[in-house]
């Protein structure tokens, strides 16, 4: 499987839902992606840079750096103008590197809250994404993704919950499954 | 196999992690003194649902004595059952945790997630004969899901494992190259403490019946079936 850039057809996949394994599947494309050494970058504009996830841990081990983005407290926040300001500095971050082409495949985890909180200027995020070098591979993840993101991507999964442990049996997340 | 030590971390906040329960009951109300988000509605006037973060750690992973090893399944047609498998064998690797995959159907080990695989250290094995798509059905393709089929039993009940994936295990099961029912009792008799994620399309109501959780990957938009595109390198295989 080639890596070369001109024979590549970029695609923008957003994992949406409210089920589990959007950004566990997010997780599964970087796997298969390290695999052929393409270069990855994934970004999670939620997830705070206090935690340190199994993901992060092993994705080092695979010489991929995992970047969070966000403060972790997002909506336990009493300044909205901080989380907004937050996740612009996020987006100028993500936005460079589209623009400078430094990944086959850039994973926008969570980006989806930016926009439905309105943290984020959709339309910018949608002509960023749209203008990216024509090889890159983007995948968006998170709940409620908008009609104009669905109708910019190729490919689009809804994650959907059929039976979740945590409603039904009330066992909490684990440590190597959800976190 | 690298050598590895269980990872545990800390944070640096104090904060102790008393906030697992914060995921029961996804719909009781915050009792934080939390501010609302600016935008509580919808373009369809549905409530916007609340993300509930939690608390950063630290997390360790029990024993297997004392956690309850969870059944999962993603079937569904959508892209993403086997991809969030993989997604979890790198998060619970990540944890010092002990994983293993075994593929029904797939034959190929030169795929991306093999080659990291062997890179981790991981075991990770194809059972199959390929796909069948576009071609028909040979005896070795049962013979070779019997035989996978008889291997996965002794390893669901050796408690090897703290993660096993048996991708597109619902498969040969909807096909009845193996029993749904000694499928499911298997399952159910697996070793305390193992996680096992079974993946693939129609899952079997026995299945979906005996799992702790389920997800049903549906698509919304796919390029492949309207476009004809085909398969890339490290988004599909």
């Amino acid at each position: 499987m080639s890596t070369d850039r001109t024979r590549r057809r970029g695609l923008l996949l957003v994992n949406t839902g409210n089920g589990k394994g959007k950004s566990t599947a997010a997780l599964g494309i970087l796997v298969r992606a390290a695999g052929y050494d393409f270069s990855i970058g994934m970004f999670q504009f939620i997830k705070s840079a206090e935690t340190r996830y199994g993901e992060h841990i092993a994705a080092e081990l695979l010489g991929v750096d995992i970047v969070p983005l966000g403060d972790g407290f997002t909506w336990l926040s009493e300044d909205i103008n901080a989380d907004r300001a937050l996740a612009e500095r996020g987006w100028q971050r993500v936005r460079e590197v589209i623009e400078a082409g430094t990944f086959d495949i850039l994973i926008l985890d969570e980006l989806t809250y930016c926009l439905t909180y309105g943290w984020l200027e959709e339309e910018e995020v949608l002509r960023v994404l749209r203008a990216r070098p024509s090889w890159m591979h983007v995948v968006v993840t998170g709940r409620n993704a908008s009609p104009a993101l669905i109708e910019a991507a190729d490919l689009v999964t809804e994650m959907h919950l059929v039976k979740h442990p945590f409603r039904e049996q009330g066992i909490g997340a684990q440590p190597g499954i959800e976190l | 196999m690298t050598e590895r030590t269980p990872h545990t971390h800390s944070t640096g906040t104090g904060v102790p992690d008393s906030s697992a329960q914060d995921h029961s009951g996804q719909d009781a109300p915050r009792t934080d003194p939390l501010q609302q988000p600016t935008v509580t509605r919808l373009a369809n006037g549905r409530q916007v649902p609340i993300p509930r973060q939690k608390r950063p750690g630290p997390y360790r992973v029990p024993p297997r004595a004392q956690r309850h090893g969870l059944l999962i399944v993603n079937t569904g047609d959508g892209k993403g059952k086997t991809t969030a498998a993989l997604g979890v064998l790198l998060r619970a690797y990540g944890r010092g945790m002990e994983v293993g995959m075994y593929q029904f159907v797939k034959r190929l080990t030169n795929t991306g997630e093999h080659r990291v695989a062997r890179r981790l250290g991981v075991v990770m094995e194809a059972l199959g004969a390929g796909c069948t798509g576009a071609r028909s059905v040979t005896d070795t393709d049962i013979a070779r899901a019997r035989a996978g089929w008889q291997r996965v039993q002794g390893v669901l009940a050796e408690g090897r494992y703290d993660v096993l994936i048996l991708d597109e295990l619902t498969l040969p099961m909807t096909w009845g190259w193996l029993d749904e029912q000694e499928v499911v009792e298997a399952l159910r008799g697996r070793a305390q403490g193992t996680h096992v994620i079974v993946t693939g399309r129609h899952a079997p109501e026995a299945l979906v019946a005996a799992a702790d959780l389920v997800t049903d990957m549906r698509v919304i938009k796919h390029p492949y079936r309207s476009e004809g595109l085909k398969a890339q390198g490290g988004i599909d295989v």
